[in-house]
């Protein structure tokens, strides 16, 4: 009963739970919070507290003192600490929520990953239940991807879309609002980091940070190598002397460094083509695929999806936003018994 | 999404495949070399570059297609995007078509702010107002006058009269003998128990001052015979009254109409439970000590209550 008052005071939330960045749409108010999903933990005895959330917590990661924690809650698009993340969820929703003078309890849908097990898409829902969200919807990322680029999923047309994101990509085939075929690796903007970070230490013999390694990617990460070549400046510690050195690199290299995750998103790709039904296949071959996510952002890895496949492949607009706003799409319809987009738990 | 063969050549100039076709003219590609690098048939980038596009339905795959051979060509997409949007709008860019949605449109401006705050502090204000009415009716639950099985409104007595009808007829004795004993009682009531502190109060009043002003230790001298002997009632009207009597059996002891100047007398088992009709001429003794009608007489001078209970 009460839950419901404070509802009165609450606005309906679409939450894109990413293992990089947490997004948060609000039902008439579109895109409100895009943060990264890290949570800074200080620790004073046996209490454990919220130091930092978000950009600030970021911020602290690698340059932490001994009692402070900076960590990143979600691992493999999935929770992997509870506690935090429930906290990390009550953070963000209050956030949005800055104006009441109630304790927010809206209405929440969440994207999961379409390969995620009962138990993790359980814990996702009472983790935000424990944030204090009133009701809880789930949606598989990739379907609420595809609403966010604006593809026909309602319609008896295959639509395709590969939804590159911090900690998995999800590939799925949709027709007639249902997910045909989906497929799920373990392989995203991470393992893209952590792949630079190795090469780095195998060519260079120098560690670099987790910040420093997705900076190399932003700025001159590739995924075919035509283009100019780029160059960055980097400064990471030697291990062999122990003392921080600088170093050049340049895009062909990290194109290098790519190559293993880049491969498997191509290999998962291309088995969602060959496990698709003909029919949808044809409109796949016909249409393309779209790229959705953070990692559609690598620059021309859409050249090299459209080299591997043969079809055309799409960037959708605003990529890092798509799943955020196709859940914000799908709570608005909700209200219209859409309820065949929502995911089971 | 369909051509526009009248449109102006300054406006064609300004159309997304006008300015693609000659990008690409300028850098020399050929519609082959294009349609191969994008994976599309030659002859849906020929329909492009003529703004032809109505073999692309859905907007998203239209405009993706222009932004890819946009970045194919090193071209600003925005650029192309917004030709397109010029040309088609942007209402069908992103929404799924299917089924119409629901959408609140976005509040900006001060008077939707107002607009909620008033709303919320109305819903507060009726939240508090309910809270408020609960609280005065759950007051007004607990003052509710509770009534005596024979209907005497025990809380419009003075508490003083209320409480001395409780005592026990053994504790009583024991203070008023001790107190302040009179020729009258020490005969009767024993000297053994010491005062408990309820019957302190009543024990520094003497009998003659309960008989005329204080009811409730009037009552009190009258329990002490009662445990001696059997009690007496002795009633004399000075006008016509109905009364009826029963003692603890149950048993009328008087019943019926008594005449004025009449007296009638009584003996049996207390407590009494006594209905005298015209109670203000009516004087009641109990072992000889007047009761004081008044507080049991209600407005239609019937005086209705248990005595020695």
């Amino acid at each position: 009963m009460f839950k419901r008052l404070r509802g009165l005071f609450s606005s309906d939330l679409s939450i894109d739970l990413g293992t990089a960045n947490t997004l948060i749409y609000v039902r008439g108010r579109g895109i409100v919070l895009d943060e990264p999903s890290v949570v800074a933990i200080r620790q004073s005895g046996n209490m454990r507290s919220v130091a930092a959330v978000g950009l600030d917590a970021k911020r602290m990661l690698g340059r932490t003192p001994g009692n402070i924690t900076a960590i990143r809650p979600m691992k493999d698009g999935v929770i992997a600490d509870f506690t935090v993340t429930e906290q990390m969820l009550q953070h963000f929703i209050r956030k949005v929520h800055q104006s009441t003078f109630l304790t927010p309890s809206p209405r929440v849908l969440v994207c999961v990953p379409c390969m995620s097990t009962q138990v993790e898409r359980r814990a996702i829902k009472e983790s935000a239940e424990g944030a204090g969200a009133r009701e809880v919807f789930l949606i598989e990322e990739p379907m609420a991807a595809a609403i966010g680029a604006g593809l026909p999923v309602e319609e008896a047309q295959g639509s395709m879309v590969v939804d590159i994101g911090g900690g998995t990509t999800e590939i799925a085939i949709i027709s007639l609002s249902g997910v045909v075929y989906s497929e799920s690796v373990r392989v995203g903007g991470d393992r893209f980091d952590e792949a630079i970070t190795s090469y780095v230490r195998r060519h260079y013999g120098s560690l670099i940070g987790e910040a420093t390694a997705e900076r190399i990617k932003e700025e001159i990460g590739s995924a075919w190598p035509e283009g100019e070549l780029l160059e960055i400046d980097v400064r990471g510690r030697n291990l062999a002397e122990g003392v921080p050195r600088s170093f050049t690199l340049n895009s062909h290299e990290i194109l290098d460094a790519l190559q293993e995750p880049l491969m498997s998103i191509v290999a998962a790709v291309k088995s969602a083509l060959e496990q698709s039904p003909p029919e949808l296949a044809s409109d796949i071959a016909d249409r393309g695929l779209v790229l959705t996510g953070g990692g559609a952002l690598l620059r021309d890895i859409d050249k090299l999806l459209a080299e591997e496949t043969g079809l055309p492949v799409i960037i959708a607009e605003d990529p890092l936003t798509c799943v955020a706003r196709g859940g914000g799409k799908a709570l608005e319809m909700i209200d219209q018994h859409a309820f065949e987009l929502l995911a089971s738990d | 999404m369909t051509e526009r063969h009248d449109t102006p050549i300054q406006d064609t100039l300004h159309m997304p495949g006008t300015l693609l076709k000659a990008e690409r003219e300028r850098q020399g590609l050929s519609v082959d070399t294009v349609a191969r690098k994008l994976n599309l048939k030659p002859s849906l980038v020929d329909d492009f570059e003529r703004n032809q596009f109505d073999k692309v339905q859905i907007a998203a795959y239209r405009r993706g297609y222009l932004r890819s051979y946009a970045r194919l060509l090193h071209m600003d997409e925005a650029i192309i995007v917004d030709a397109h949007d010029r040309q088609f709008g942007r209402e069908d860019a992103s929404t799924p078509r299917a089924a119409p949605i629901q959408t609140i449109k976005p509040r900006s401006g001060r008077p939707g702010r107002l607009g909620r705050i008033v709303f919320r502090l109305f819903t507060l204000l009726v939240i508090a107002v309910l809270a408020g009415l609960t609280l005065v009716w759950w007051q007004s639950r607990d003052n509710t006058p509770d009534v005596t099985d024979d209907g005497v409104d025990t809380t419009a007595l003075p508490a003083s009269e209320s409480i001395t009808q409780i005592p026990t007829p053994i504790e009583i004795p024991d203070t008023t003998a001790q107190v302040s004993p009179t020729p009258e009682q020490q005969d009767t009531a024993p000297t053994t128990e010491p005062a408990t502190p309820a019957t302190e109060e009543t024990a520094p009043s003497t009998p003659e001052v309960a008989d005329s002003a204080t009811p409730d230790t009037s009552s009190a001298p009258v329990a002490t015979d009662a445990d001696t002997a059997v009690p007496t009632l002795a009633m004399s009207f000075a006008q016509d009254s109905w009364v009826r009597i029963t003692d603890s059996s149950g048993k009328n002891v008087i019943s019926g109409l008594q005449t004025a100047g009449t007296t009638a007398q009584a003996e049996g088992t207390p407590p009494f439970r006594l209905t005298i009709g015209n109670a203000s001429h009516v004087t009641l003794r109990l072992n000889g000590e007047q009761v004081n009608l008044a507080p049991h007489t209600r407005s239609n001078n019937v005086a209705k209550f248990t005595l020695n209970q």
